[in-house]
């Protein structure tokens, strides 16, 4: 089974991520902020991180680039993708540039969301 | 005895630990030379208590003591310097022999103790001596002294203790008791004569015998425990046991052991035993007896009893090898036999020797015990070799069965030539005629058992019902049959004892007549009679019964036996064929046509009473008359007959008959010839007056042709209807193509308030120009019959989600609040015509959003009412909160024209055709519409519709999925566009819409135009005419296609042929899109947005403003649930949004608070996550709102920023008021 971290301040949207991905078989692995996610990838290894960018304590784009710079080469290398409002307008360049894979607009769309995990969890496997 | 050997035993041991101990202490060997001299010890000596004397090499005493003197009662002269050999007698022992005393002194070859008898003064001296060598220096031996001990008492005592052993063990050994002494261990000490005898062992045998070895196996652990309980009490006790003898014999003895103990420790037992071993067989033939007459009547079969006969004997004897030989047809058998193989060497096989000596016992006639020479003269005198030993024993007695020697019961030994003797040949022979009685019974009731079964598989494979009774009404025998009637026809369980077995209750139970022909029976007369009989279900069968007495030997009856047959078919087809013959005789009777017949000369026979009626002639007059008096045939009767013979018959024969008044009456007949045994005998006919139904039918006809000439003018002028509607449509949507392009593109211009609202107005006016011209159009195609409903698989939630879609915001700007509920049991995908379906219920929904007030809500739902086989019979209805409608106004409510208040139809506009089209869809979906309402509380329109459910592996594209066409280039890229109509009102509409949407446009007027500017120009998207003269757009597409362009522009049909299976037609005809007329600027531009994902400018006209104007969302898109459901399961509802209740109010809280601290981004950022969370759960109108809010606090600091958390308090509070109505009504599905 796939394990998927989601960082998402709001419980609303990360109980729903959560449910409709165990439905998918995933196993879903909740935090609150970036900060919560650095110390679960250090205890762990997951296959793909979900991750709000506004976030308190550690934003989104922080965190991606801590993970990217981690020591260990198979977690610094773990795909990200954001779910993101966006509300500070960044471009797809500026995600990449912090490390972030690819993202998810809000509100969410479930199709997509599926599809996406999907399509970065199968190509994981190198 | 025992207390004498061990005694002596006692005193040696003791005299030999004092020697010892003594050397030890003084005498050590070792120290002799350091001792010094020799002297030194005899002075030591000399005055101890121990005797001692000492010689010399030669054997001459040299030293004696004062002990040893007053022992001896002598003086030391009388000893000294003598051999030791003349006074002292020493007792040889394998080490020691008298005769070389000399030698081994001088060797020192003796160190052990020796006895020495010692004569002196006619005394007799018994002593124990301790040799001490002395050597000098040179180590040859100088001197031998002798430490002693004067055993003479001791001596005195065993003598006289053997003497009287001897003796004992002489009287025991003559007793014929057994008599044994065993140790605490078990091994065996002592054993007579008689008990050696006995057992068959000898003394060597004894001296490694234990009592396991002798005692029976299965005796062995009661044997010990006795044996303990005596060791305890110590006490004499009757003591029974089983020995077992060398050769395997068991031993019965009872007797008395007594046990000796010292210190409490049982040390030895002594038993004294007589054999009951005769007593014991005695008792055990009698019980054998008893067993085996058991054994006979529990066996189930021969080889059980056999078994078991074999298991009783050998429980008495010792038995290894038994046989039963048979004989039959003079061939000798062994039915059972068993052999051991075990006695180390390999037993021959039996059946040789035993068929031998059968033969022999046989010609013998008496029980016979052979012994192995015996065997050995048998077989040679029968020239028989047998390989391996022969039986030491063999015993064998004749089974006689009436009065014939049927076999041989036999048993051998191959160990032990004394194993058997003539008293278990007596009991041999008991057995055997115990045995030859039981074979003999046990052979009887096998015949007896195969001829029961025989009798009864013959009763019982009978499919009658047999059954036997007696005088008192008992029933004495049966079968499964008759069980089965009892079961099934009187509820009687025939094992049950309870039911009627007298004759009282035989009568309640079958009846009297049933007695009356048992005592008939009984009386001895043979019964034959039928009965019916009906069970509980009315199921009726009948039976022949017959009862026949039973006579005993002396003639009386004491029972009778019953045969019963189920005769059913055989009786209702009697019954059937009686009823038959009645109902034909009634037709007959009653029939109205003429029925005859005649004889081969026409003669009639036999005629219906009818004939008399319709002819005017009596009966009599027409019996026996020739038929061609009153049959007018119209062709020759002669050929007739002709006709008849070699087609057997003629049917729809025109004739006339004459009547008695002379009339001729308009007939057809049809006509037999009547067969017997392949010959032809009489000619049978029914004929029918037809007169009246001629007449009748020339009227018809005349009628028929009548209204064949009204039908076709009535066809031909509704062909004129319709197709001036088709024409007419046509015609009115092309100019209307030009007044709704060009009102767009007037919007689209510079308009001051006044000119706006002109054109506002215009364009409602031919928007509903349109509607009304579409809904004539549908009308008259549904009239016409040319309304043709396609079956494609539709997903009954997909159609609902559309039009909620559809109508929800349209609802929400009515201040209306829209709900749809799909029951569980609707089917998934049906077999429909969604865009009707859809279209009714559009119909319904825009009247009951139209008709509502503001606040109110509209339910829609949908279930299943019926499903037979694979067909759903679905009901819809629309409940709104309404003005409601009159009884009186319902019943005109689906007339076409129709709209019930015309004084209000200004305030509600439409057509009144949208009713009468759905009640006519419904139809043609074989169903029904209707409403229930009261004035002035709302009304309930209904439908029903029947469809075909779909296999579920029926696949329906999700209709939220977007085609997603080209995602190019284009995205900041002027598109380039070619517009072709021939018509140019139409070209400058499309043109001019396009230009101002920011596109560059090409036009063409024809087909032909088209192509060259296709293969001039890289076109990014084709609008495409259809009605063109000489080439029109179907055409002009194939062509552009057959062109071989890089790349082919996607090509969009635009036509007035505005229905819904013309869209079909032109993408089956290689069109991409289909843009129905009158084209309306906003549908052209979304074709170029969809196509080419290319986002227009400077169209911001009023006409896409009124669309997006104050559009708020809705509270709850119930399709953005509805999609989250299919995601995550009905389930997740609820928890979600009490989340989202929580967090939002959580978030609110925060935003105030943040507020409070002039912390606008705090207030953004809740706003942000706020915004994404209502989004994402389709709480569009909280969504929108914080998203305002948070646009603005990106901008500025807005000073009513506490103004606009209120409204979105307002919002919050909308929400929660109307989530619990979304599970209240359980509206999501």
């Amino acid at each position: 089974m796939k394990r998927v971290i989601i960082a998402e301040d709001s419980s609303v949207i990360q109980n729903l991520t959560k449910k409709i991905l165990e439905i998918q078989n995933y196993e879903i692995i909740g935090a609150k902020n970036g900060e919560q996610v650095l110390e679960k990838l250090n205890q762990e290894d997951f296959d793909l991180i979900l991750m709000d960018i506004n976030m308190p304590v550690m934003d989104g784009m922080d965190c991606a680039r801590a993970i990217r710079a981690l020591p260990n080469k198979t977690k610094s290398a773990i795909p990200i993708i954001a779910i993101t409002g966006n509300a500070k307008n960044y471009s797809l360049a500026d995600f990449k540039e912090a490390g972030i894979n690819d993202y998810i607009p809000k509100p969410l769309n479930f199709d997509n969301l599926v599809e996406m995990v999907h399509r970065y969890t199968e190509t994981n496997v190198n | 005895m025992k207390l004498v050997e061990d005694n002596i035993k006692q005193s040696n041991e003791e005299l030999a630990v004092s020697t010892v101990s003594s050397t030890n202490k003084t005498f050590d060997k070792s120290d002799k030379d350091k001792l010094g001299t020799l002297t030194n010890l005899h002075e030591s000596l000399e005055q101890s208590k121990v005797l001692s004397v000492a010689i010399d090499v030669n054997g001459k005493i040299i030293f004696i003591n004062q002990a040893m003197l007053a022992t001896l009662k002598c003086e030391d002269t009388e000893l000294l310097n003598r051999s030791i050999l003349n006074h002292f007698l020493f007792e040889e022992s394998e080490s020691f022999k008298a005769d070389n005393f000399l030698e081994l002194l001088k060797k020192n070859d003796f160190n052990e103790s020796i006895t020495a008898r010692v004569h002196l003064n006619n005394e007799k001296f018994h002593f124990r001596l301790s040799p001490i060598t002395s050597k000098n220096h040179n180590g040859e031996i100088v001197c031998v002294t002798f430490i002693g001990e004067n055993i003479t008492e001791r001596r005195k005592v065993r003598d006289t203790l053997e003497k009287t052993n001897a003796q004992l063990k002489e009287l025991f050994d003559n007793s014929s008791d057994l008599i044994q002494i065993f140790n605490s261990e078990g091994v065996m000490r002592f054993a007579n004569e008689a008990w050696k005898n006995k057992l068959g062992y000898n003394d060597k045998d004894l001296e490694t015998l234990t009592l396991k070895d002798i005692v029976q196996e299965e005796y062995w652990d009661k044997t010990k425990e006795k044996l303990k309980s005596i060791a305890a009490v110590e006490n004499f006790e009757k003591f029974e046991t089983v020995l077992v003898s060398k050769y395997g014999k068991n031993i019965f003895v009872s007797g008395r052991i007594h046990c000796t103990k010292e210190n409490d420790i049982p040390i030895e037992f002594r038993g004294i035993f007589y054999d009951t071993s005769e007593r014991v067989r005695a008792e055990k033939a009698q019980s054998l007896f008893y067993k085996i007459a058991n054994v006979t009547t529990t066996s189930y079969n021969l080889d059980i009893l056999y078994a078991s006969i074999y298991l009783q004997l050998n429980s008495i004897l010792k038995i290894q090898n038994f046989a039963v030989a048979l004989k039959e047809n003079s061939q000798i058998t062994f039915p059972y036999y068993i052999s051991e193989a075990a006695v180390g060497e390999e037993i021959p096989e039996y059946k040789e020797l035993g068929k031998i000596l059968a033969e022999y016992t046989f010609e013998r006639r008496k029980p016979l015990m052979i012994y192995e020479d015996g065997i050995r003269r048998i077989t040679k005198t029968k020239k028989l070799k047998i390989k391996g030993p022969l039986p030491f024993i063999w015993l064998g007695v004749q089974l006689i069965i009436e009065g014939e020697q049927k076999g041989v019961i036999s048993f051998h030994s191959f160990r032990d030539r004394p194993a058997y003797n003539h008293k278990d040949l007596e009991l041999l022979d008991f057995i055997s005629s115990q045995m030859s009685m039981a074979i003999e019974r046990k052979r009887q009731e096998i015949q007896i058992k195969n001829q029961n079964a025989r009798i009864k598989a013959i009763f019982e494979s009978s499919t009658h019902e047999i059954w036997s009774i007696d005088r008192n009404y008992n029933i004495t025998s049966f079968n499964q049959n008759y069980a089965d009637i009892l079961s099934n026809f009187y509820d009687i369980n025939i094992e049950d004892k309870l039911w009627g077995q007298t004759r009282k209750k035989h009568e309640q139970q079958f009846g009297t007549s049933w007695i009356e022909h048992y005592e008939k029976a009984f009386e001895g007369d043979v019964v034959n009679f039928q009965t019916e009989l009906s069970d509980i279900t009315d199921n009726t069968i009948w039976r022949d019964v017959f009862i026949n007495p039973i006579q005993n030997p002396d003639g009386k009856v004491e029972e009778v036996s019953v045969i019963a047959n189920n005769i059913t078919e055989k009786k209702l087809s009697e019954i059937a064929l009686a009823e038959s013959e009645e109902k034909f005789r009634t037709i007959f009777e009653s029939i109205q046509d003429i029925y005859f017949r005649c004889d081969l000369s026409g003669k009639i026979v036999m005629i219906s009473p009818s004939a008399t009626e319709i002819l005017g002639f009596e009966r009599e007059e027409l019996l026996g008359a020739d038929i061609g008096k009153f049959y007018n045939i119209q062709s020759e009767v002669d050929n007739l007959f002709e006709e008849l013979s070699a087609q057997k018959s003629i049917r729809n024969l025109d004739a006339t008959l004459s009547t008695n008044s002379g009339e001729q009456l308009q007939c057809l007949c049809n006509v037999r010839m009547i067969y017997h045994k392949n010959t032809p005998i009489q000619i049978e006919g029914v004929v029918r007056d037809i007169s009246q139904l001629r007449k009748a039918y020339e009227e018809l006809k005349s009628a028929k042709d009548l209204a064949e000439k009204s039908l076709k003018v009535a066809e031909k002028s509704l062909k004129v209807k319709e197709r001036f509607l088709a024409n007419m449509s046509h015609e009115i949507r092309t100019p209307m193509n030009g007044v709704i392009g060009m009102i767009d593109l007037i919007a689209s211009t510079k308009l001051d308030e006044e000119q706006q609202d002109y054109v506002k107005t215009i364009k409602k006016s031919s928007e509903t120009l349109l509607h009304i011209l579409n809904d004539i159009l549908d009308l008259s195609k549904i009239e016409a019959g040319k309304m043709e409903l396609r079956s494609n698989p539709v997903k009954i939630k997909y159609t609902f989600e559309k039009l909620y879609d559809l109508f929800s915001r349209q609802a929400r700007v009515n201040q209306n609040s829209l709900y749809y509920h799909l029951a569980d049991n609707l089917p998934n995908v049906v077999y429909a015509d969604e865009t009707r379906l859809l279209q009714i219920l559009s119909n319904l929904t825009s009247n009951a959003i139209k008709f509502s007030k503001s606040g109110g809500t509209i339910h829609i739902s949908a279930k299943e009412i019926k499903r037979t086989n694979n067909k759903s019979s679905i009901r819809v209805q629309i409940k709104d909160s309404g003005i409601g409608i009159s009884d009186e106004d319902q019943k005109k409510l689906f007339n076409s024209f129709m709209q019930v208040d015309n004084s209000i139809t200004k305030n509600y506009g439409g057509t009144g055709l949208g009713l009468a089209i759905s009640k006519e869809l419904t139809k043609s979906m074989s169903g029904e519409i209707g409403v229930h309402s009261t004035l002035g509380l709302g009304s309930t329109f209904w439908f029903t519709f029947k469809a075909e459910i779909a296999p579920g592996d029926v696949t329906i594209e999700d209709w939220t999925h977007v085609e997603s066409g080209f995602t190019d280039e284009f995205e900041n890229k002027q598109p380039y566009l070619l517009v072709v109509d021939d018509n140019s009102i139409n070209r400058k509409v499309a043109g001019q819409i396009l230009k101002k949407a920011g596109c560059s446009v090409d036009e063409a007027i024809s087909g032909k135009e088209a192509l060259k500017k296709v293969h001039n120009n890289k076109y990014d998207l084709i609008f495409m005419d259809i009605q063109m003269p000489e080439m029109d757009g179907i055409k002009t597409t194939e062509k552009i296609r057959s062109l071989g362009l890089d790349k082919v522009p996607p090509i969009v049909a635009m036509t007035a042929y505005s229905m819904e299976e013309d869209r079909s037609r032109f993408l089956s005809q290689g069109m991409d899109d289909y843009l129905p007329k009158p084209i309306k600027a906003k549908d052209l531009i979304s074709k170029v947005k969809d196509w080419l994902k290319f986002e227009p400018k400077g169209v911001d006209s009023i006409i896409f403003a009124e669309d997006n104007s104050d559009d708020e969302g809705l509270i709850i898109n119930q399709n953005t649930l509805s999609n989250l459901c299919r995601h995550g399961g009905k389930e997740i509802l609820r928890p979600l949004l009490e989340d989202f209740d929580r967090e939002t109010q959580e978030q609110l809280v925060n935003c105030y608070k943040a507020l409070k601290n002039d912390d606008y981004e705090g207030v953004r950022l809740e706003l942000h996550t706020m915004k994404g969370s209502a989004g994402t759960l389709g709480i569009e109108r909280i969504a929108k709102c914080a998203e305002t809010i948070e646009a603005e606090l990106k901008k500025n600091k807005p000073k009513d920023l506490n103004k606009k958390l209120e409204v979105l308090n307002e919002r919050f509070k909308e929400f929660q008021e109307n989530s619990t109505k979304v599970f209240d009504d359980s509206i999501v599905n």
